[in-house]
């Protein structure tokens, strides 16, 4: 009895097994399985945003991209840091911000983009950037800075409970200070597929085994 | 705080892993000799460099050193220091003579997180890259997972070694010809 209950669920649970370690070695390695397309819209266009009268930046999951034609053509332009991290692209006067998610800010002339890094406050994570009258507002995991001046104040700190449904998942997913245990990921999918293939091997085995028995 | 380029206190953070003459034999295992210059670029070699890098790329010494075997060139290296977070990343890029990554080697790492990218196996991605590749993380770079921005400065850093040691060349094939 406990046997035949081991079995099927051991079979109940081999597909969510197999789903869990094909996925998580795809997404270990997602670059391995990258098609190679640099064009606008084979990349999951995501944002666009207008940064002057006649040009528009396209945000894709790779790369960034700019159009002076209305839209009809985007060529991709060239970053120091990934496209996937940006999270604000903020027009200002003549010049281009972008903010990353690790916590650096780029600007850039219109006409000829060439990305330098600016000065931030001493953040770990920028959640947004905008302009308002007083100057650019950066919204982080430290709190709400403006610069005026070219300093960088703290209007409001930040002093959200630790977020424990982002922490669990950053667990779930290896990436909570464990970025060094992703060989070890792989390993461990690669033995689950494994178990789950030998595990189905021996399952359908074992009624053939018991069928012969029985003609015996 | 306000990212150092060069820091004046000690580093509680900085692990050295190569010196440079180690550096230079485990890049250079086959050559006679190696000559070594301090890099001087121009305003003109800036310009040149940051139109084909599309960032800029001003700041940190540099040294450039010539591989050779039998008086015959056969690679070049150049010692960069990139800024990582707060501190810079020095690190050592080997070039063909047809200007393609052949090598790369972290030297010195100062930042508190990150130091995975001095791994082989975040490095060996750039082997066989020459300029025409974008170098961007996510497109044709995988970056480290909690090393974000030390992946994005070395995958930068390593496309600037490229085109410095071009650029350098270039300038001296010209100059050359002009004396010629």
């Amino acid at each position: 009895m406990l046997r035949k209950l081991h079995a099927f669920l051991g079979l109940f649970s081999v597909v969510f097994l197999l789903i869990l370690s094909i996925t998580g070695i795809y997404l270990n390695y997602p670059l391995s399985f990258n098609s190679g397309a640099y064009q606008a819209f084979e990349q999951h266009p995501k944002q666009v945003v207008s940064v002057s009268d006649s040009e528009l930046l396209l945000l894709t999951k790779k790369a960034l991209f700019s159009s002076t034609d209305s839209g009809n053509t985007f060529s991709m332009l060239r970053l120091p840091f990934s496209a996937d991290s940006i999270v604000s692209i903020t027009p200002v006067n003549g010049l281009v911000y972008i903010a990353t998610r690790a916590g650096l800010l780029y600007r850039s002339g219109l006409t000829k983009k060439r990305w330098v890094r600016v000065d931030t406050p001493d953040v770990n994570e920028i959640y947004s950037l905008t302009y308002s009258p007083n100057g650019l507002c950066l919204l982080s995991d430290k709190g709400l800075f403006i610069q005026a001046k070219a300093e960088w104040a703290l209007v409001q700190e930040n002093n959200s409970r630790i977020d424990l449904y982002y922490m669990m998942k950053a667990l779930h997913s290896g990436y909570a200070g464990f970025a060094w245990l992703k060989p070890l990921f792989t390993l461990a999918a690669f033995a689950t597929l494994y178990l789950c293939v030998s595990g189905l091997l021996i399952y359908v085995k074992s009624p053939s085994k018991l069928l012969t028995k029985r003609h015996k | 705080m306000v990212p150092q380029c060069f820091a004046e206190e000690s580093l509680l953070f900085e692990q050295r892993y190569f010196t440079v003459p180690e550096a230079l034999d485990t890049l250079f295992p086959d050559a006679t000799r190696v000559s070594s210059e301090s890099v001087q670029l121009t305003d003109a070699d800036i310009v040149a460099i940051e139109d084909a890098l599309g960032w800029d790329s001003s700041g940190g010494a540099m040294h450039l050193y010539k591989a050779y075997a039998s008086d015959e060139l056969i690679s070049y290296a150049i010692e960069l220091n990139e800024l990582g977070k707060y501190f810079p990343i020095t690190f050592m890029v080997k070039v063909s003579k047809e200007y393609v990554v052949e090598d790369a080697l972290v030297l010195v790492y100062r930042e508190k997180v990150g130091a995975s990218v001095r791994k082989r196996r975040f490095l060996k991605q750039f082997f066989s890259k020459d300029k025409t590749h974008p170098f961007m993380l996510n497109l044709d770079v995988d970056g480290i997972t909690g090393a974000t921005i030390s992946s994005a400065t070395i995958s930068s850093g390593i496309k600037k070694a490229i085109l410095v040691v071009e650029q350098l060349q270039v300038r001296q094939l010209k100059n050359e010809s002009v004396l010629d």
